[in-house]
């Protein structure tokens, strides 16, 4: 049968009377050996192992602390009077450590920490133990300000809490420590910050910033920002005192992202995060090396903000820790250990008491990281105003987008190389005169428009050897075919004046009937005109097959509008058979 | 720029080819618009598309007063006065000589000359 294993419980209370520590030491469990470890004797009477609570809570969300809680050791002595005797001692805060492990040899501790309470009764002396995070379950210290100008706020102020940030913070809103000078601070003036790196007045950026140096003194710094001319839409930063002086009064929120406080070193991750807030507060130790751990498996920068005094530093403890899926211990000694949540082979096993199901957890589609926060958020109507272009539209429902730019004066000054669309402000400039109107020697011929100049309205009559009119008839008809003729038409171009047009007519045709025939051809204008020349006459179709004629025809002033022309010919002598007619007309016009 | 084709719609011969948008044909005449490169004198209209003309054979016999043509079983042809048709007899002419041209999917032409009287 295995033995049970030894307890040691040491603890330190004061005697009443003086206030003196005086060491408690009891023993239990075991049973082979004397209660004499560390060369010091320990009274027998511990009743039991004391029950040790680690729980870790998971309420849909990764948490970031679970430490071990100890609660109630009982102490029941061979007699009445030992149980007075310690029961007369100021037990509350006393230091408490617990060790246990096999006889023989001084147990390891597995816990320490301090003594909530004591109670007795039915011979017993029950010893509670305070919560061993106890220490940092303390909110952060935080100086406030005195509302005396200057650095210590405005009158308005008086009592304000201070904020101290660390790490990289996002979108922190900026508070007016002197609105008259249009300063406005983002934490404690009197602890530098790192940087400052960007600064949005309603989440417009800032179009320029300048740094302003330490001065020497916090005091001094506040009067060089007072005295320094914030550049026109944007402002002067000054980390080391946390301010901003704003160009103008800002129209609404001023936020800037922060690297924060430097103090004893700038650092922006969470472990190095939680190892100031737990210095700040003058918490525990951390176990050597896992801060250095931690940052090295969680080294992406995180930052945090603390504005009240109410969070205490465990509850920021498991904030931080769980965005980063870290978690944080006490050692049995009391000092922070931080743990990554990894997901991998067991690497402890345990002997269960009590399996109970209490929920079942529904699956998570996201996890809200913690990760680059922003530390205000804005509504829409806290934001400078942002119209997306595509949003607004004229009434005809041209979206202004389409109208882009449409900044005044956009393009002044515009430097060599400024797109103008698809070309470039030379193009522009070497283009168009100072004034308006084209430059010499710009106007390229793609650049007239069709049906400015020329129009090729072409026809082409096939005739397939037919013979028009009669032999001799010397009547004109138009030179046509199975019901079409050769004709064509053109448009003048209103406000165009000053047009003409001439006509190149080609007729393709052969003598018949063994004699030479004679044709005359002319043009016809829709309304009547003849064109000039009024006819060429007294064409002479010989022997020797198809025979081309091409002959020009001018219209001088067509009339403005669409104006059809078609050609006609009479048979002088005999009548030739027609292969093909061809209309090319060639208008000019401005 | 647009070609237009104005097609004798039996035969499919392309009677003239035209850029001018607004000319009309005749109502016998189907007004098409034709694809940039059709040569009127090489494409013909064979009632969905142009296609191209292709040479054949055309002959005349004298068979008392009439010339009795020969040509492919589906082909036209234009005669001298400007008809278009499928006939294959023409009346005797001895005054004149006179051209009848293969119209649409062929191409070819055949005098008749005065001399050809029997």
């Amino acid at each position: 049968m295995a033995r049970p294993p030894l307890i040691l419980v040491e603890a330190q209370p004061r005697r009443v009377s003086d206030g003196v520590t005086h060491t408690v030491r009891l023993a239990g469990g075991g049973g082979a050996l004397p209660y004499h470890y560390g060369d010091v004797h320990w009274r027998a009477g511990i009743e039991a192992l004391p029950t040790i609570i680690a729980s870790l809570d998971y309420e849909e969300e990764i948490v970031g602390g679970g430490v071990p809680q100890a609660t109630t050791l009982n102490f029941a002595p061979n007699g009445q009077a030992a149980v007075a005797d310690l029961a007369s001692y100021f037990w509350p805060d006393a230091p408490v450590t617990v060790r246990v492990g096999p006889e023989g040899a001084l147990p390891p501790v597995i816990i320490s920490g301090k003594v909530l309470e004591i109670a007795t009764g039915e011979g017993k002396l029950s010893i509670a133990l305070a919560d061993p995070a106890a220490d940092i379950k303390k909110p952060l210290p935080l100086s406030r300000y005195a509302g005396t100008g200057g650095l210590e706020g405005p009158s308005e102020w008086s009592g304000q809490i201070k904020r101290r940030i660390w790490g990289r913070v996002w979108n922190l809103q900026a508070e007016p420590i002197d609105p008259a000078n249009n300063i406005y601070c983002l934490a404690d003036p009197l602890r530098p910050l790192q940087a400052i790196s960007a600064v949005r007045d309603r989440g417009a950026p800032a179009a320029a910033l300048t740094v302003l140096a330490w001065q020497g003194s916090a005091a001094a710094t506040l009067t060089a920002l007072r005295a320094a001319a914030a550049p026109a839409g944007g402002g002067v930063i000054c980390p080391s005192i946390a301010c901003i002086k704003w160009w103008t009064k800002p129209s609404g929120d001023l936020n800037a992202d922060v690297l924060g406080e430097i103090g004893a070193g700038y650092v922006e991750t969470t472990a190095g995060i939680a190892e100031r807030l737990v210095q700040t507060l003058g918490g525990p130790s951390f176990v050597a090396g896992t801060v250095a751990a931690a940052v090295a498996a969680r080294p992406a920068p995180v930052g945090w903000v603390v504005k009240d005094d109410t969070t205490t530093v465990a509850a920021m403890l498991d904030d931080l820790m769980a965005n980063s899926s870290l978690m944080w211990l006490l050692s049995a000694s009391g000092q922070i250990m931080i743990r990554p949540w990894v997901w991998g082979a067991s690497v402890a096993s345990a002997i269960s008491e009590d399996v109970s199901r209490v929920k079942v957890l529904r699956p998570v589609t996201t996890r809200r990281l913690g990760y680059r926060r922003n530390e205000a958020k804005m509504a829409r109507g806290d934001l400078v105003a942002i119209v997306l272009a595509n949003e607004v539209a004229y009434l005809d429902g041209t979206p202004a987008q389409d109208l882009q730019p449409a900044q005044a004066g956009a393009t002044l000054g515009a430097p060599s190389g400024t797109p103008v669309g698809a070309i470039t402000a030379d193009d522009v400039d070497s283009t168009i005169q100072a004034g308006g109107g084209v430059a010499v020697d710009q106007v390229g011929t793609a650049a007239i428009v069709n049906n400015a100049v020329t129009e090729a309205n072409f026809a082409v009559l096939d005739l397939f050897g037919a013979e028009l009119g009669a032999s001799d008839d010397n009547v004109w008809s138009d030179f046509a075919y199975s019901g079409v003729a050769l004709q064509t038409s053109f448009t003048v171009p209103a406000d165009a004046p000053d047009t003409a047009a001439m006509f190149w007519v080609t007729v393709v045709g052969v003598r018949t009937g063994g004699d030479n025939d004679r044709i005359s051809l002319r043009m016809r204008r829709g309304d009547g005109t003849i064109l000039l020349p009024s006819e060429h006459s007294y064409l002479l179709f010989t022997s020797g097959g198809n025979q081309v004629i091409t002959l020009p025809f001018f219209d001088t002033a067509p009339p403005t509008g669409v104006n059809a022309y078609t050609v006609q010919l009479k048979n002088v002598v005999g009548r030739p058979a027609w292969e093909r007619g061809i209309v090319i007309p060639i208008r000019l016009s401005k | 720029m647009s070609r237009y084709a104005i097609i004798h719609p039996a035969s499919g011969a392309i009677v003239m080819v035209t850029t001018v948008q607004s000319m009309m044909a005749p109502d016998h005449l189907d007004r098409r618009p034709a694809p940039a490169g059709v040569d009127p004198a090489t494409h013909w209209w064979d009632g969905w598309s142009f296609r191209p003309r292709v040479d054949a054979d055309i002959s005349a016999a004298i068979e008392g007063e009439t010339v009795v043509l020969d040509y492919p079983a589906e082909a036209w042809v234009a005669a001298p006065d400007g008809t278009i048709s499928s006939t294959r007899t023409l009346p005797r002419a001895s005054e004149r000589r006179r051209r009848i041209v293969l119209v649409g999917r062929y191409r070819g032409d055949l005098w008749i000359e005065p001399g050809d009287a029997a």
